[in-house]
């Protein structure tokens, strides 16, 4: 599904990912770990398509394909979805009316009929409703005003409306209390399928007693410097970032 | 420096000729206020950049042409023309009262009063001609006849334009539309209508001003509507500037308000080549508000100039303006905002905010707040600010699937929405929210539509 061979990025001139190494196949969730500063965001970023970083080496293979080579807006109906770390505001754009745009939008490009305001709201209420989200945030500007924990939430929801095939997820825990944080698991989970494969980037290990990855990978100075099992996540708990780069073999 | 062939020689010449076949041409007092009218137009000739008020629009070139002066049955229009162009006037129904000016003149055939008690709804020209005393009192009262050329053309030709006269206690359901069409004249021209509002105590009504033109059409609007608001009395007020992208426009809207009566004024600017809006309101009495809100939106190298002038004149009185602009290409918008309290009136609140988004690499911006405040007791502030898409929303958006004109254009219409959310009633708010997003889209794109 996702094929990323000695990606090296730099915005302003400095090198963020350097040598970054990683296969995600269908269906799988992977998780990757990593320090402050060590990449993740950018990575997250650049996967979806944001242009202010320079690829100076490396290639993205997506289904196959260089995905590099496609605007974002391509990217995401292609089936790529990022889940903000700091979703924006767009003030005065009612949420529905721009989920429903971009929904339409992704119908369109694959060729399915668009969807019509009735069969909209029907989908979005059980979907709002996994995510513990009420139907009023619906009809307010996007992430307007919302709480913390409701715009994740709500990136959560989009994802669910969206049905994307490749997921990243960029610290979708940070700033959720243990009840949303199990809200949000429980959403992401009910969307792990056989042909929907997700990148979890996260700083601590708590979101990865929610949702179990197939394989954990831990991020530092722009490479990929250790990946395992489940198990990795706890090693990094118990020992911390600095003793997990330092008992990497060189 | 821009040649015109519109001295000050043509306006007069064009005015003697003219001035018999004008409405209520016998009345003796409206003949003086012609003649006033017109002495202070050769006194004051036309505005330059050298006037402190029209620093940042050099309207001569509104005046390049030779325009000439259309006069009552001189005009005729194709049905098909007419309908396309009621087409863009947003928010009209059939339950709506309609009234047409077709290059200034009422159009009697396209339009329809509906009836409703207290409501006298007529023509300009029909009422001075049937009985023009009854307009003294209000015609020419508050607006300064002298403000400047333009107001002073506008009162030495008026002879049509819309009166709105609603009795006291009477509230008026539906909205009032009034269309000013211009059409694909032989020669360039000039319309000059001049409307009067007048809102009876604790009475309300919506009024909506559209100006629309054929796209070839070459003109120059000059307009003055005089609205006065008894005791009380609300007035919701819009006004659609969407003219022909080679026409001129300049407008005036001159408001006196008695106490505790309120205005919620809306300004759209989309077409002509060049435009000068003025609002100028006068809270006389205790209690009286006024909400002004305004949005513009142009491309290409057009000019939109509003110019807001609110007098506090009486304790407890309050203001508020919004105008947001929308600037594509290398167009040019320029907002003022004046607001004066007078030495007595206490207890004031007023407040302003001018944000511009610039979408064109060339397009500029100018915003002057202007305060003169001779009172202490006053809460009073102002906001500007001027910036271009936020990169971070684009991307946003685009991640999510949107095309980039698309994401592009939602952000447009995000940030024009707040304008837009004061209007009533909802159906109307409606109709207006969609117009802005279709005028939104064409941005850019030459104006077709």
């Amino acid at each position: 599904m996702l094929s990323i061979k000695n990606l090296h990025a730099e915005i302003d001139g400095k090198a963020i990912l350097r040598g970054l190494d990683l296969e995600v196949g269908a269906g799988e969730v992977h998780a990757i770990m990593g320090p402050n500063g060590s990449g993740k965001s950018t990575l997250a970023q650049l996967l979806a398509g944001r242009d202010v970083y320079n690829v100076t080496a490396g290639e993205v293979l997506y289904d196959g394909r260089d995905l590099l080579a496609m605007p974002a807006d391509v990217r995401a109906r292609e089936g790529v979805f990022l889940s903000f770390q700091y979703p924006v505001e767009l003030p005065g754009i009612a949420n529905s009316y721009f989920l429903k745009a971009a929904l339409n939008a992704q119908r369109r490009h694959r060729g399915l009929p668009e969807m019509d305001a009735v069969d909209f709201l029907v989908a979005a209420r059980a979907r709002m409703k996994v995510v513990g989200l009420t139907e009023e945030l619906l009809h307010r500007s996007v992430n307007e005003g919302f709480s913390g924990g409701e715009k994740k939430r709500n990136e959560i929801f989009q994802m669910a409306m969206l049905e994307p095939r490749l997921a990243i997820l960029d610290e979708t825990d940070s700033g959720l209390d243990v009840d949303a944080l199990r809200t949000v698991a429980e959403g992401v989970n009910s969307l792990r399928s056989p042909d929907r494969s997700i990148l979890l980037i996260t700083h601590y290990q708590r979101l990865l007693d929610y949702i179990v990855p197939d394989r954990t990978h831990v991020l530092a100075g722009g490479r990929i410097v250790r990946s395992g099992g489940p198990e990795l996540a706890h090693e990094v708990e118990d020992h911390g970032y600095k003793w997990i780069e330092e008992h990497t073999a060189a | 420096m821009a040649t015109t062939a519109n001295s000050r020689e043509t306006f007069a010449s064009d005015f003697e000729r003219v001035r018999g076949s004008l409405a209520g041409s016998g009345s003796t007092w409206l003949s003086a206020l012609r003649r006033d009218a017109m002495a202070a137009f050769a006194d004051a000739g036309f505005p330059s950049v050298r006037d402190e008020d029209w620093k940042y629009t050099n309207i001569l070139p509104a005046l390049r042409d030779r325009l000439e002066p259309v006069l009552a049955g001189e005009v005729s229009i194709d049905a098909t023309v007419l309908e396309a162009l009621l087409g863009r006037a947003a928010g009209i129904d059939s339950s709506s009262s309609l009234l047409v000016f077709v290059d200034g003149c009422y159009h009697a055939a396209a339009s329809r009063g509906v009836q409703a008690r207290g409501l006298r709804l007529a023509s300009l020209r029909e009422r001075l001609d049937s009985d023009p005393s009854r307009l003294e009192p209000w015609l020419g009262k508050y607006l300064p006849v002298g403000a400047h050329a333009f107001t002073a053309l506008n009162t030495a030709f008026l002879d049509d334009g819309a009166v709105v006269e609603i009795a006291d206690g009477t509230i008026v359901e539906q909205p009032i539309h009034l269309v000013y069409v211009s059409t694909e004249r032989e020669r360039p021209f000039v319309s000059h209508p001049r409307n009067v509002i007048v809102v009876g105590d604790g009475s309300s009504a919506q009024v909506i001003e559209h100006y629309v033109g054929m796209p070839a059409a070459r003109y120059l609007t000059n307009t003055a509507s005089e609205i006065v608001l008894a005791r009380g009395a609300h007035l919701a007020h819009a006004r659609v500037q969407d003219e022909s992208r080679l026409a001129s426009h300049v407008a005036r809207l001159q408001v006196q308000q008695a106490a505790g009566s309120s205005l919620v004024s809306h300004a759209f600017g989309f077409g002509a080549a060049i435009s000068r809006t003025e609002v100028a309101v006068t809270l006389a009495g205790e209690e009286a508000e006024c909400s002004l809100a305004g949005l513009y939106a142009i491309d290409g190298s057009r000019h939109v100039d509003h110019h807001l002038m609110v007098d506090h004149a009486a304790p407890r009185t309050r203001s508020n303006q919004l105008y947001k602009g929308v600037l594509e290409d290398s167009s040019r918008g320029v907002f003022t905002g004046r607001v004066v309290v007078r030495a007595g009136s206490q207890k004031i609140k007023a407040m302003q905010s001018n944000p511009s988004l610039l979408l064109g690499r060339g397009a500029v911006a100018e915003t002057r707040p202007q305060l003169e405040i001779y009172a202490d007791d006053v809460a009073c502030n102002h906001g500007a600010t001027i910036g271009r898409l936020d990169e971070d929303a684009m991307f946003y958006l685009l991640s999510r699937g949107l095309d980039p004109r698309e994401a592009r254009r939602l952000l447009v219409s995000g940030f024009a929405a707040e304008v837009v959310e004061g209007i009533t009633p909802a159906p109307l708010r409606d109709a207006l929210t969609a117009m802005v997003a279709v005028r939104i889209g064409e941005l850019g794109h030459g104006g077709a539509s």
